[in-house]
C-alpha cells in the first residue's frame, strides 16, 4: 500500500468510526486539560514570585518571643548598618486587620514616601496628575480585592480604623493599585509609614521587621551567623530560604496532581487495553478483517500504531490548547482558589502565559506512552492469531 | 488524506497559531515591570492569599497557649 492509500484508508477510518474516537479524544483531552491547567498555574505563580523576589532585600531580621514575632526595635538598624558588608537597611512596618464584620483580614503596609526611591515608584503605579494630593492629609492606596470589599460594605471613598489604644482613625481612599499587581497586592492597603504604625500599634522606635542587602552572595551564610550572635532573640531569614519554601509549596500543590493524574491515566489505560481484547469487542473483528483481506501483521500494527497517534496527538493539543485558554485568558476560575484560596477577599487574578516546554513534553510522554501501549499489546495479540479466529 | 480531516488539522494549526499569538505577544515586560515596582514600593514579596486567618481558633498541641498563624512563613518569619 502506498502512503497516500494508507493516509486516505487511515483517515477515512478515523471520520467514518468518529463516534467511537470521539469519546476517547474527549476523556484524554479532559485528563491532559486538568493536569496542564495545574502545572500551568503553579509554573505562571511560581515565575511572578521569582519575578518579585528578584527585587527583594536579601536579608530580614525580626525579633521573635517565644516562638512568635513580636516588634522589632529600630535601633537594631544602626547595628546592621555598622556591620561590613550591609547596605540599605530598611524597617517594614506591615500587619494584618481584620475587618469586623465577617472577620476579612487587609494586608497594611506602611511605606516611607519621603525615600526618593518610594516616591519614583509610586509615580509609576499610580498614573495620577495630582500625585501631591497623596500626601495631603491621611491617605491610602488600596488593592482592587480591599475596593470592592469596602465598597459592598458602603466605605466608598474613606474608612474607619480602629487603633489599639480603641480610637477612630479615619483615611481617605486615594487610588486603587493596578489590576496587574492582584496577585500580591489584592489584600493590600499602603499607607505613609507614620499612619500603618498608629494603626497597627507600632511606636515610632519600633518596625516589624528590618531589611538589608548583602551583595556578597558568598558572604551570606556567615552573615547568618554573625546576625545570630548579635541578640538571642534576633531571627534571621535570607532570600534562598524564601525562595526554597515557595518552590516547596508550589511543587507540592502541583505533585499532589501529577499524583491524582496518574492514577487517573492508569484507570484510562486500563479501559482502553481491555476494550480491544475483549472477545467480541469490534475491533477485534476489525482486525481479522483486515487480515483476512491480506494484511500483514506488520501492516496492521502499523495501521493501528498511526491511528493511535493521531487519536493521543489531537487530544494532547486540544487538552493543552483548552488548559491555556482557561488559565490564561479566563483566569482559571475556581481551580485558582487550590493555589490562591478563596475564604478572604475575593482575588481576580490574571496570569502570566508560562510554558515550561520540558514539562509539557513529559506530560506527552506520560501519557502517551501507556495509552500507545494499551492499545498496540492487544491489537498485536489479536493480529497474531488466526483471522477466523478474531472475526468470530 | 480525506477532506474533513485535512480541514480539522488546519483547525487545530489555526488554533495552535492563536495560542502562540498569544504567547508571544503577551506584554511581559510590563507586566514584570508593574509587579517589580510594586515589591519595590512595598519590600513585600508573599501572594496575596485569599486565607482566613482566624480559620485555626484554637491550638491543638497546646490548647492553653494561642493559635499560631498558619501561613506565617510566607511573611517571612
Amino acid at each position: 500500500m502506498n502512503a497516500n492509500a494508507f493516509w486516505h484508508f487511515l483517515t477515512l477510518q478515523l471520520v467514518k468510526e468518529r463516534n467511537k474516537h470521539f469519546s476517547i479524544i474527549l476523556i484524554s483531552m479532559m485528563i491532559v486539560f486538568l493536569l496542564s491547567s495545574v502545572l500551568f498555574i503553579s509554573s505562571s505563580i511560581r515565575f511572578s514570585l521569582e519575578e518579585t523576589l528578584k527585587v527583594q532585600p536579601d536579608f530580614v531580621v525580626s525579633r521573635t518571643q517565644g516562638g512568635t514575632a513580636i516588634p522589632t526595635p529600630m535601633e537594631w538598624s544602626d547595628e546592621l548598618l555598622e556591620i561590613y558588608g550591609v547596605s540599605h537597611v530598611t524597617p517594614r512596618v506591615y500587619g494584618r486587620y481584620f475587618f469586623e464584620p465577617k472577620a476579612k483580614s487587609f494586608l497594611l503596609v506602611g511605606v516611607d514616601f519621603m525615600e526618593e526611591q518610594s516616591h519614583k515608584n509610586l509615580q509609576v503605579l499610580i498614573t495620577s496628575t495630582d500625585i501631591k494630593a497623596f500626601f495631603e492629609g491621611n491617605q491610602m492606596l488600596v488593592g482592587q480585592g480591599v475596593k470592592e470589599y469596602l465598597n459592598a460594605h458602603f466605605y466608598k471613598d474613606a474608612y474607619n480604623f480602629v487603633t489599639p489604644k480603641g480610637k477612630f482613625q479615619k483615611v481617605t481612599m486615594f487610588k486603587t493599585l493596578p489590576s496587574q499587581t492582584n496577585l500580591l497586592a489584592n489584600d493590600m492597603i499602603v499607607l505613609p509609614i507614620d499612619l500603618a504604625r498608629k494603626i497597627l500599634g507600632y511606636t515610632d522606635e519600633e518596625a516589624t521587621d528590618i531589611l538589608f542587602n548583602v551583595p556578597n552572595t558568598d558572604e551570606w551564610e556567615l552573615m547568618t551567623d554573625k546576625l545570630s550572635a548579635l541578640h538571642y532573640d534576633l531571627h534571621v531569614v535570607n532570600k534562598k530560604e524564601v525562595q526554597k519554601s515557595y518552590a516547596n509549596l508550589y511543587n507540592y500543590k502541583g505533585g499532589v496532581f501529577l499524583i491524582l493524574f496518574l492514577i487517573l491515566l492508569a484507570t484510562f489505560a486500563l479501559i482502553l487495553y481491555q476494550r480491544y481484547s475483549m472477545v467480541y469487542s469490534s475491533e477485534r473483528r476489525h482486525i481479522g478483517l483486515l487480515r483476512a483481506l491480506g494484511w500483514s501483521i506488520n501492516a496492521v500494527l502499523k495501521f493501528k500504531f498511526t491511528e493511535t497517534i493521531v487519536v493521543v496527538s489531537v487530544s494532547y493539543i486540544l487538552g493543552v490548547l483548552l488548559a491555556y485558554l482557561y488559565v490564561f485568558v479566563l483566569g482559571a476560575p475556581i481551580l485558582r482558589e487550590i493555589f490562591l484560596g478563596g475564604q478572604n477577599l475575593h482575588n481576580v487574578v490574571s496570569f502570566v502565559p508560562v510554558l515550561d516546554f520540558s514539562v509539557l513534553s513529559s506530560i506527552f510522554l506520560i501519557y502517551a506512552l501507556p495509552f500507545i501501549a494499551s492499545v498496540l499489546i492487544p491489537v498485536w495479540k489479536v493480529s497474531v492469531t488466526d483471522p477466523k479466529e478474531a472475526m468470530l | 488524506m480525506i477532506k474533513p480531516f485535512v480541514s480539522f488539522i488546519l483547525f487545530l494549526i489555526l488554533m495552535v497559531f492563536l495560542m502562540g499569538s498569544h504567547y508571544l505577544l503577551f506584554p511581559y515586560e510590563k507586566n514584570s515591570h508593574t509587579i517589580q515596582t510594586m515589591a519595590k514600593l512595598t519590600n513585600l514579596s508573599p501572594l496575596s492569599l485569599s486565607v482566613a486567618y482566624d480559620e485555626s481558633s484554637f491550638n491543638a498541641t497546646y490548647p492553653e497557649m494561642p493559635a499560631f498563624g498558619r501561613m506565617d512563613f510566607l511573611y517571612e518569619r
